[in-house]
Parts: C-alpha cells; sequence; structure tokens
C-alpha cells in the first residue's frame, strides 16, 4: 500500500507527523521530489491564471505522483485552531484537485475542523485517517502518538534555527536533539507562510541572500512562545486565519525584541489574506523596526529581489550604527 | 449623527427612507464614478479586492459631505468581508476623519443586528427595533423581487421601453410605501401592470446567469454594468444570489421564499464538499441549477484576488465540461474598462446564439 504526499502547502507544517504516521502503520510514503521551474510549469498548465504560486507548485506535485500511488492524502484543513479559518484555496484544495486532474487516485480528504479541545480533535482526526488502512484501533491510537513525539521533537529543532531539512533529517533519530543552538534570536525576521518560507523553490532565490550577507534568519517558527492576542494591541478584531494570526503576532513579537534588526515580509502575488496582512502588520509595528514587503509570482528571479534586500540591508546597518 | 452606508445594489433604497422618517440623518454620497474607485484605490494595499476598493471610495466621498458615522457590516468568515471595516478605519483616520465606524460584530446573528439598528435608530424597544429591522428587510425582498419580474419580463415586451418604464415607477413606488399596508398594495399593483404588460409570443430569447460574488453581482459599479449591457441585446438574466436572499438564508423573514444557500449546496455537492467562504457555493449549485434549467450560458464574475470564488473558477472548469455549458469568467479590477466587457460579453452572447441555432 503506497500513500502519496505531494510536496507542498500543509507539507511544510505537518510532513513528520504525517511520514511517521504512515510508516507506523505500514504503509509506505511516496513524496514528490522538491520544487523546480518543472513543476510549476506543469501546475501551471491546468489551473485559471489568477490562482497563487503556492497552489500551482501544489498541483505540480500532485501530478507528479498521482500515477505511482494507491491513495493521495490530500486532507481538508478547515481550522487548524479554534475559531479560525485557513485560506479558502486550502479548504476547497480536493475538490480542486479532483475538478482539475483526471485519472486520480482515491483521495483522503477528510476535514479537520479543530474545535475548543485542539489534542482531542487533532487524536480524532488521526484515528479517522487511520481506519482507512486497518480496523484496529490501539495500534492507530500508538501510532498515533508516537507520531505526535516526533513532531514535538521535530518543532523543537526547527526553534534551534536548523532549516526544515535538517529538522526532518534530525528529527527521524530517536536521539535527544543536538544541544547547542544553531542561532541566537539576533538577525533579520522573515515572516510568510510556511509554505513559502521552507520552499527551496521559493526560499533559495530571497534567503541566500540575506544569509549571505551574514544575517542570521528567524522565521515564525523560531519562536516558541505564541499568545500576543492581537486584540489586545489595538486590533478592534482578532484575526479569524490561522497563518495570517501567527505573522502578525510573530511580527509583533520581533518588532518588541530588542536584538531582531529588521522584519522581512514575504507574500505571493495576489494573495488575498496577506494583503490585509501586511497591511495590519505595518500599522502594529508603527516603524519600531525597518520593514521589508517581497512580493514573489511565477517570474520571480534571484536578480529582482536580491537589489531589494541588498537596499534593506544597507538600510538596517545604517540603524545599527547610529545606536 | 449623520450616518453613511456604502452601496450595495439596492440596499440604499430600502433602508433611506424608512430611517429618514424616524429622524435618522442620512448623508448617502454619489453612487460610485471612477472617481469613487481612484479615491478608493489610492488608498487600499494593492491586492485587496474591487468591493474594497469601491466602498473605501465611497466613505471616503461620504465624509468629504459630512458624513460622521459609518456602518459597515463585518464577519468572521474565510472571506476578507470581515476585515473590511478594521482596516477601512485604520486607512481612513490615518488620513485625517474624524468619524465613527459602526460595525455589526456577528452580521450573521439577529441580536448583533438589532443591537446595531439600536446605536443607529436610538430607539430604546426591542419590539420597535425588531419591526424596523424585518421591515427594511421586507422592502429590499420586495425591491430584489421587482428586478426579477423586470429581467424575466424585459426580454419579452412588445413595446420597447414598456418594462423599463414599469420597473422605475415600480422602484419609486416601493421606494414610496413606509407601511407594510402600503408595500403589499404597491407590490400588488406591480405585479398587475407586469401582467398588463404586452408581450411577444413565441419567441425565445437567450438566457444567461450571472453568478459569481455577491457585491460583483447585484452592484452596478462593481460589475462595469453588465446587466444593462446583457438587456440590451435582449437577453434573459438569471443570477445566482440576491441581497435579500442572503439576508433571508440568515434570519428568515420571507415565509415564501426557500433557503437559497441550501439549494445550493445540494447542487454544488458533486462538486464542492465543503463551503469555502463567501458565494462559492451558490456560484457553483447555481450554476448546475442553471445548466439542470436548460440555460444557454453562464457568466461568473468576481473581483481579483477573491480568493472563493478563485476556487468556484477552478472548479467550474470541470461543471463546464460535465454540462457542456459555455462559462465566461470576468474578473474585475480598477484597471478593467468597461469597453473590454462589453466587447468580451458580446462575443459571448454571439456564440450562445450561434450554438442555439444549431
Amino acid at each position: 500500500m503506497r500513500v502519496g504526499i505531494p510536496r507542498g502547502l500543509l507539507f511544510y507544517r505537518y510532513f513528520p507527523l504525517w511520514e511517521s504516521f504512515f510508516e507506523g502503520l505500514g504503509v509506505e510514503v511516496v513524496l514528490s521530489s522538491p520544487t523546480t521551474e518543472r513543476t510549476l510549469q506543469e501546475g501551471s498548465r491546468l489551473l485559471p491564471g489568477d490562482l497563487c504560486l503556492p497552489i500551482k507548485i501544489f498541483f505540480g506535485h500532485t501530478i507528479e505522483i498521482k500515477e505511482k500511488v494507491d491513495f493521495l492524502f490530500i486532507p481538508r484543513y478547515i481550522r487548524i485552531e479554534p475559531e479560525t479559518y485557513m485560506c479558502p484555496k486550502l479548504m476547497g484544495l480536493p475538490d480542486m484537485v479532483r475538478a482539475v486532474l483526471p485519472h486520480l487516485p482515491p483521495l483522503i480528504d477528510l476535514s479537520f475542523r479543530c474545535k475548543a479541545q485542539v489534542k482531542e480533535s487533532e487524536r480524532s482526526f488521526y484515528l479517522e485517517v487511520g481506519k482507512v488502512f486497518t480496523r484496529n484501533k490501539d495500534q492507530v491510537e500508538g501510532v498515533y502518538q508516537k507520531a505526535k513525539l516526533r513532531e514535538d521533537r521535530f518543532r523543537q529543532i526547527l526553534q534551534m534555527g536548523f532549516s526544515f531539512e535538517e529538522a526532518i533529517h534530525l528529527s527521524r533519530t530517536e536521539l535527544p536533539p543536538p544541544n547547542q543552538k544553531k542561532i541566537g534570536m539576533e538577525g533579520v525576521g522573515v515572516i510568510g507562510r510556511p509554505y513559502y518560507l521552507h520552499d527551496p523553490f521559493i526560499r533559495t532565490s530571497m534567503v541566500k541572500e540575506v544569509e549571505k550577507r551574514g544575517y542570521p534568519l528567524l522565521t515564525p517558527e523560531c519562536w516558541s512562545e505564541r499568545g500576543i492576542k492581537t486584540d489586545e494591541k489595538s486590533l478592534r478584531k482578532r484575526i479569524y486565519w490561522s497563518f495570517g494570526k501567527e505573522m502578525v503576532e510573530t511580527a509583533i513579537r520581533l518588532s518588541e525584541s530588542k536584538t531582531v534588526q529588521g522584519i522581512i515580509l514575504l507574500s505571493s502575488f495576489g494573495c488575498g489574506q496577506d494583503s490585509f496582512n501586511v497591511e495590519m502588520i505595518r500599522h502594529l509595528i508603527k516603524k519600531r523596526i525597518p520593514l521589508l514587503s517581497l512580493t514573489f509570482d511565477e517570474h520571480l528571479s534571484q536578480m529582482s529581489f536580491s537589489t531589494r534586500i541588498e537596499a534593506f540591508l544597507e538600510l538596517v546597518q545604517r540603524k545599527e550604527a547610529k545606536r | 449623527m449623520k450616518l453613511t452606508v456604502p452601496y450595495l445594489g439596492l440596499l440604499h433604497k430600502a433602508y433611506k427612507p424608512v430611517l429618514e422618517k424616524i429622524g435618522v440623518q442620512m448623508v448617502l454620497p454619489p453612487p460610485p464614478t471612477k472617481r469613487t474607485l481612484d479615491l478608493g484605490t489610492k488608498y487600499s494595499p494593492e491586492f485587496a479586492c474591487l468591493p474594497f476598493k469601491v466602498t473605501l471610495g465611497s466613505m471616503i466621498e461620504a465624509l468629504e459631505l459630512g458624513a460622521d458615522t459609518i456602518f459597515m457590516p463585518g464577519g468572521w468568515g474565510p472571506c476578507r468581508f470581515g476585515y473590511f471595516d478594521v482596516i477601512q478605519e485604520l486607512i481612513l483616520k490615518e488620513l485625517g476623519y474624524h468619524f465613527v465606524m459602526g460595525s455589526a460584530n456577528n452580521p450573521d446573528v439577529l441580536s448583533d443586528m438589532i443591537k446595531m439598528m439600536q446605536s443607529i435608530s436610538g430607539l430604546h424597544f426591542k419590539t420597535q427595533l425588531y419591526r424596523l429591522f424585518f421591515f427594511i428587510l421586507l422592502r429590499l425582498s420586495f425591491l430584489d423581487w421587482v428586478s426579477r419580474r423586470y429581467f424575466h419580463s424585459k426580454p419579452y415586451e412588445a413595446n420597447p421601453g414598456e418594462s423599463d418604464r414599469i420597473y422605475k415607477t415600480a422602484i419609486e413606488m416601493i421606494e414610496r410605501s413606509l407601511s407594510l399596508k402600503e408595500l403589499v398594495s404597491a407590490a400588488l399593483k406591480i405585479s398587475s401592470s407586469f401582467r398588463k404588460m404586452k408581450r411577444t409570443k413565441s419567441f425565445t430569447p437567450i438566457r444567461v446567469g450571472i453568478v459569481g460574488e455577491l457585491f460583483t453581482v447585484i452592484e452596478p459599479s462593481g460589475n462595469m454594468e453588465i446587466d444593462r449591457i446583457l438587456l440590451k441585446r435582449g437577453v434573459e438574466i438569471y443570477k445566482s444570489i440576491w441581497l435579500s436572499d442572503y439576508l433571508n438564508d440568515r434570519f428568515h423573514f420571507n415565509p415564501f421564499r426557500r433557503n437559497q444557500h441550501r439549494i445550493a449546496e445540494r447542487y454544488a455537492h458533486p462538486f464542492l464538499r465543503c463551503h469555502v467562504g463567501g458565494e462559492s457555493t451558490e456560484s457553483i449549485g447555481k450554476t448546475v441549477l442553471f445548466a439542470r434549467k436548460g440555460l444557454d450560458g453562464v457568466i461568473h464574475v468576481f473581483p481579483f484576488t477573491c480568493m472563493p470564488e478563485l476556487v468556484a473558477q477552478t472548479i467550474l472548469t470541470k461543471v463546464q465540461k460535465v454540462f457542456d455549458l459555455p462559462i465566461l469568467t470576468l474578473i474585475f479590477d480598477e484597471h478593467t474598462a468597461s469597453g473590454g466587457v462589453e466587447m468580451r460579453v458580446e462575443a459571448f452572447l454571439d456564440l450562445l446564439e450561434r450554438r442555439k441555432k444549431g
């Protein structure tokens, strides 16, 4: 039995959990290869042009593996924490896949709708997924608990500043994670959705530019504690998008910490939610810290980013020198 | 207090006379024009959707005319509409305007809407507030009913311009009716004048459905007056969503109208198994319904970067194949020119005509 996981969107948040869950059930996990130019081309061929880049990339990955597997795992994530929503495009993802792609294997498209009891609703979701493969409830339960441990380990390693790939690799072993932190909490913060920040195709063009100049990168996952209430911070309404909330909270946290020198906001062309998130972040951090907002699309090239990032880092440096 | 509410289809005709009668001062900006959109675009985030920009422009124009209270319903959906009031308030305050932004915290809940009505009208008694609110909703549903009658009689009229005259007087009559009794008698008169209208026999017009995002479907400034273009060509229009239906699905004030969202949900289910916010379910469900009804084509309209409708657009590519139904997608933003829209619609109608002939 083989289950296919496209390397896109929520892969970049939940993969360690998914992988050890399926492997524990004795199911072989088939992953698509990392994103390249070709993935994007394959994906955008069938889709309306106005959809955002991550969705197109996701479809490219799905096309790559759909004929090699018995099941495709494309769950419908409606809310990943209580009282928030995912992007509508993620909520309709299995339906879009079904509408656009021919010759599909059966989809595992169970809905995940997080209720007030976060742990309980996640557990029951994975028990449902497990039912597809086995009737043995106790086995699924055990496998899920193990997978959950793996995910915790993965998060800890991410918070130390290791990259996504390194964290996946390191969390595979049962050994306790390496002790020393790779980075301190200083440098330039990059804020964006996990599927922008960890996708090598989107990432390389930008991250290298920053790291080349000796600034460590901080992603939202580097920050262990959450829990800034955005509505207490002068917004009239709490934010009802999961990733939007995460981005705004991280931005506030970064702007309040003394060690972070600048923030780079990464958003996709035509992203409906980010158009508002960027506006809110701009308002909430109130020029306390230099802010660069970058928008990428299909035609992203290293050159276009490097000029702007260079100029931004110079600004950061000059501000640092003044202090 | 000088209250203003951004335009949304015929909504202003429903609430304005009623609120003015009980002494609420209203400032209505001029109907949205190019200037409105330019103003809105100038101060909006780049990828905000057209409804956001148009309503922001309308707010600025109303504030220039002396309004000091803006009402903008909020929401908690996955769609961006729930944040309109928050972001617009940020932007307008940054521009230096002084005003109060009123919004219903949760517009799907009746008690919140009543609280909102209380803050607007200044009435104290709950019964009065409920009566006021439901009366406005009823007026709106009559206005929408008149529009529907108009769309279904205009292509058949024997004397050109007759239905336009009836429509115009009908809207005025409903606008003037300030009690339930007047409203019902006006409706009876309107109904009979539509019935008496002379019709051409043995003629089947092209029938086109308009589906898509609420604002774009019903507000002429959001869709480059697509209704007018279609009516001019003698097309019978079916719309996927009406504001009164949208509200009726939530507040159930009209016992004679079925829950349209539920109908759409049933037809959309084979293609979309979860409501993804906005009017995505209506767009897909009603397209399927229109295809079953034998309509000649469907026009899918939505603003650029609208998230739920992008999902619908992707799925409609499949619906199009399954039902062999031509679908024209029109995406509106501040750069859309009316000439371009007109040309594309006319080309689409030519295609439908040719398909129909043979």
